[in-house]
């Protein structure tokens, strides 16, 4: 069975047909198109270095004066760009990540969420920011992918300070699950029975949960 | 929330649920929002955590090459001094200090009056540059908004409108003189040599500041060689009688 897209041309439409699988997998290229700047996210995920030189070249500067024309410091700045930076790579390393902007635009977008979090934790008044340039190509999807990265890093970082308050118990078998060991092993290195593990964890889990529920931000990030 | 309720979600997910007891469960899912919105919670902290697990050397890793380059584009400030204490030792010290800076500005004024290349330089970008005209030409808007940027201090802005423009009409001189001047006012030196060698590579303008620029960003930026390659392009300019050739004339009298 075929499969056909149907082009409009000013001279007469355009069928072009395909197999089922061929046609979905152009129908997927073409809907979610790459950007060539998806360069800068597979450099965050393997750690180029000659690649994040280059990122640093190219938008640093323009990050660092928005932040100083908007209250910041060069210090700020810094922490804005490096935390932007691993918000990215905390999101593309679940997979699933296509920019299909320019890098520029989206990381400005994160930094300007970003600081504008930190303005309003500050109770600054006066900011001037304004985005209207540049912004014209960033699409739907990238403005929430932007998203998705500050409030998946701010959740991160929400469950590190909850984890944190806990109990040395609790933050070791929650560690060590987490770490990718199966439950047996954990149970192991904790030199504890699988059922007492187990139920440790579901005890620490439960209390890591209530934890994040009772923190203000909670409602915020959009769990 | 309750301990057995995570215990609940585990088996679920791990598969170790009793049949009968998995359709109970999943009947409570649908009809229960608390504990659905719970188990969604638990699930996206689970998945969460257990990425920030997995990937934490991949972590570290990055974000030690990323405090390099940070330390590399980024300066942090010198840090402020707290000079609440002894306020009467502050003010005399103060007092002192506006007295010898006063008795500096008018030996400077008076008798210094003949200060080098650099200093001239320095003043021509705090007096020339730091205001540009706007052009009376109604057809380029992008360019009269960067210059407004420009004149208020939105640099980044201006240079990614001087910027813009000039990639988009390569034959306008003024774009690419203002990116680099932008750059040039911002410190970034080695941003605005590259605007202003293009600049003065021109050929066939009426006018052209672009080896002066150029010669006034060597004695802005003072590296080593900076001030004799800048001696000789201001040389090249009253030679060849091109803009900037009176103040570059000044400037080698010195």
């Amino acid at each position: 069975m075929l499969f056909c897209f149907i082009i409009s041309s000013h001279i007469r439409p355009l069928k072009i047909c395909y197999p089922a699988e061929k046609f979905f997998y152009v129908l997927n290229i073409t809907t979610q198109m790459q950007h060539s700047d998806q360069k800068y996210i597979n450099a965050l995920l393997e750690n180029d270095a000659t690649v994040l030189e280059e990122l640093y070249q190219r938008f640093s500067e323009k990050i660092k004066w928005m932040i100083i024309r908007n209250n910041g410091s060069e210090t700020d700045a810094a922490d804005i760009f490096q935390d932007a930076l691993l918000s990215i790579y905390n999101k593309a390393k679940g997979g699933d990540f296509t920019l299909t902007c320019p890098f520029e635009a989206f990381l400005y977008l994160i930094c300007k969420n970003k600081w504008l979090n930190i303005l309003s934790k500050r109770k600054t008044q006066k900011v001037t920011i304004t985005d209207t340039e540049g912004f014209n190509y960033i699409g739907e999807d990238d403005f929430k992918l932007a998203e998705d990265c500050v409030l998946r890093q701010e959740r991160n970082n929400l469950l590190a300070e909850k984890l944190a308050e806990m109990g040395d118990s609790c933050k070791k078998i929650l560690q060590l699950s987490w770490s990718g060991i199966a439950m047996d092993e954990v149970a192991k290195q904790l030199n504890v029975t699988y059922a007492y593990a187990r139920k440790k964890k579901s005890e620490c889990v439960a209390r890591l949960i209530s934890l994040v529920k009772q923190s203000p931000k909670f409602n915020s990030l959009k769990w | 929330m309750k301990d057995h309720n995570v215990e609940q979600f585990e088996n679920y997910l791990s598969g170790d649920m009793a049949p009968e007891e998995k359709l109970r469960f999943e009947a409570g899912l649908k009809e229960d929002k608390e504990l659905y919105d719970l188990f969604h919670l638990y699930k996206t902290i689970d998945a969460e955590m257990y990425n920030t697990g997995k990937y934490s050397t991949g972590e570290a890793a990055l974000k030690s090459t990323l405090q390099k380059l940070n330390a590399v584009y980024f300066k942090p400030e010198a840090p402020v001094m707290q000079m609440k204490k002894n306020k009467k030792r502050f003010r005399i010290a103060v007092a002192a200090a506006a007295g010898v800076i006063l008795i500096l500005t008018a030996y400077f004024y008076f008798f210094q009056k003949a200060t080098d290349p650099r200093q001239l330089a320095n003043r021509y970008v705090k007096e020339e540059l730091l205001h540009l005209s706007i052009t009376m030409d109604g057809a380029k808007d992008s360019l009269q908004q960067g210059i407004a940027a420009y004149n208020d201090s939105a640099y980044a802005r201006a240079v990614q409108l001087f910027e813009a423009v000039y990639k988009a009409h390569p034959g306008n001189s003024d774009a690419l003189k203002y990116a680099g001047t932008t750059y040039l006012v911002t410190k970034e030196y080695n941003k605005a040599l590259q605007c202003f060698d293009e600049l003065a590579a021109k050929k066939g303008l009426f006018s052209n500041s672009g080896t002066f620029l150029k010669a006034v960003t060597l004695l802005q930026r003072n590296q080593p060689g900076d001030k004799e390659q800048a001696t000789q392009l201001l040389q090249q300019v009253v030679n060849e009688k091109a803009d900037g050739s009176k103040e570059a004339e000044r400037w080698l009298r010195k």
